[in-house]
């Protein structure tokens, strides 16, 4: 027991050694950028992390930052509950799922461009606009990772299920739900990518708060040293999430498929 | 698939002199899948106590379709099963284990149906694990970690705890029933059979 804990730990700690190797290679390529081109086009790294620590540390900047996480996490789980809820339904039913085509073809269809222009003549300038274009953004991925889920089940361990007379809750929570994960997952996973993409994108059309209206601000300014730091902010915030969040989440759902 | 005007599967009944009670009939006057193709000819099958039957026939020919009604997992569109335990053990030709359960949470898989609290049933699933000869080790390991045979007598140790008179071994070739029997079963089963319809 101790041995794989020990194990699972060094396992970790390598991997991070590995992505540490990544986030200081594109550091380096940075620096060759900054060094052909001139601070215009690419600042000095190191001056764009000076003045992330300047942004981070004024109450404004930390602020911008939370709100964007709020609106992304308001949209992303607004998307996730309709999504997961539609998609289940309409695994079961056909008739649902012939019906929920159209608007999926038509939520994917348009760009999330346009969404923001919409949602700019109804929701107006508040948290309205990010919250609802990360909501319709990511809705069709979650859908149809939840609808695939369903459809993709295998029938066999549902007839086993059933010849043991299985109640139809625990049928669903033991039987179904973690072949329905298996194919959510990696939807869910793209889908919380995409809402920091867009709500950022979002918020620089049409927010006066928020990393967006950050970066809207720093092109005013002709700022590339604050440009490069929100983006440094933006990715490593998703990296974090991605390590502290998604990473045990997936280890706790699929732990069973990295049995050796 | 079968065509439409063979008779597909006609079972013989059980005409012995000596008249048991049946553990099980199944009569199964029409099946269809789809509304113009009938799967099943009329057929009938009356099994006494400690009775073991095996039913042959070319592929595609309705041996399983039978057998899922006579097991009560589907319904013939006309016809009446009566099971003297209301309720059977079914083993599928293929293990049939949940992927991310552990042996033992496999095998007390199969008493949900009862009523029971969860702590008899992880009780009742490892005598039963133990009984079969699995070791402490093999009770925490997932199905992908077990070999072929274990995983088969995973299977059985969950349709075996249920102790119903009736058990249906679904599309199992002779070699793999003989497998089965062969590697561990022997004895426990043989009493098992006796006190069981099988087929």
């Amino acid at each position: 027991m101790i041995h794989h804990m020990l194990s699972t730990l060094l396992n970790k700690l390598w991997s991070g050694w590995g992505t540490l190797a990544g986030v200081f290679l594109i550091f380096a390529l940075w620096q060759i950028g900054f060094e052909a081109f001139g601070s215009l086009v690419l600042p000095a790294p190191m001056e764009a992390l000076g003045r992330l620590i300047d942004l981070v540390a004024l109450p404004s900047g930390f602020e911008y930052i939370l709100i964007t996480a709020k609106r992304a996490f308001a949209g992303f789980l607004l998307a996730s509950a309709f999504g997961i809820s539609f998609g289940l339904i309409a695994g079961w039913s056909n008739t649902l799922s012939l019906l929920c085509k159209p608007f999926i073809t038509v939520a994917l269809g348009v760009p999330p461009i346009a969404w923001i222009v919409l949602a700019l003549l109804w929701f107006g300038g508040d948290d309205g606009t990010p919250i609802f274009t990360v909501f319709i953004s990511t809705l069709p991925l979650i859908f149809a990772g939840a609808l695939q889920g369903v459809r993709m089940r295998e029938k066999e361990l549902d007839e086993m299920a059933k010849s043991f007379h299985v109640p139809l809750i625990q049928r669903f929570w033991q039987v179904q739900a973690p072949q329905i994960v298996s194919y959510l997952f990696p939807a869910w996973a793209t889908a919380l990518g995409l809402s920091w993409k867009v709500v950022v994108m979002a918020e620089l059309l049409s927010s006066t708060r928020g990393i967006g209206a950050g970066l809207a601000e720093a092109r005013v300014n002709i700022d590339t040293a604050s440009t490069m730091a929100w983006i440094v902010i933006v990715v490593g915030l998703l990296l974090v999430i991605e390590g502290m969040l998604l990473n045990p989440v997936k280890d706790y759902v699929e732990g069973w498929k990295h049995a050796e | 698939m079968p065509n439409e005007t063979a008779p597909l599967l006609s079972v013989v009944p059980n005409t012995s002199v000596d008249p048991k009670p049946s553990a099980l009939s199944v009569t199964v006057k029409d099946h269809r899948y789809h509304p113009l193709q009938q799967t099943l000819a009329p057929c009938t099958l009356e099994l006494a106590k400690g009775e073991v039957v095996s039913i042959i026939g070319p592929s595609g020919c309705g041996k399983s379709t039978f057998l899922r009604i006579a097991a009560g997992l589907i319904e013939a569109s006309e016809g009446k099963i009566s099971n003297a335990s209301k309720r059977a053990a079914i083993l599928f030709q293929e293990h049939r284990l949940l992927p991310w359960k552990s042996l033992l949470n496999n095998i007390s898989f199969g008493l949900q149906g009862q009523k029971l609290t969860k702590f008899q049933r992880m009780k009742k699933a490892r005598e039963v694990a133990y009984a079969m000869g699995f070791s402490e080790d093999d009770l925490i390991k997932y199905p992908s970690e077990l070999s072929g045979g274990m995983r088969q007598r995973g299977a059985l140790a969950r349709a075996w705890q249920l102790n119903l008179i009736c058990c249906f071994w679904m599309n199992h070739s002779v070699r793999s029933i003989l497998v089965a029997v062969v590697t561990f079963i022997g004895r426990c089963c043989t009493r098992w059979i006796r006190s069981s319809a099988l087929f």
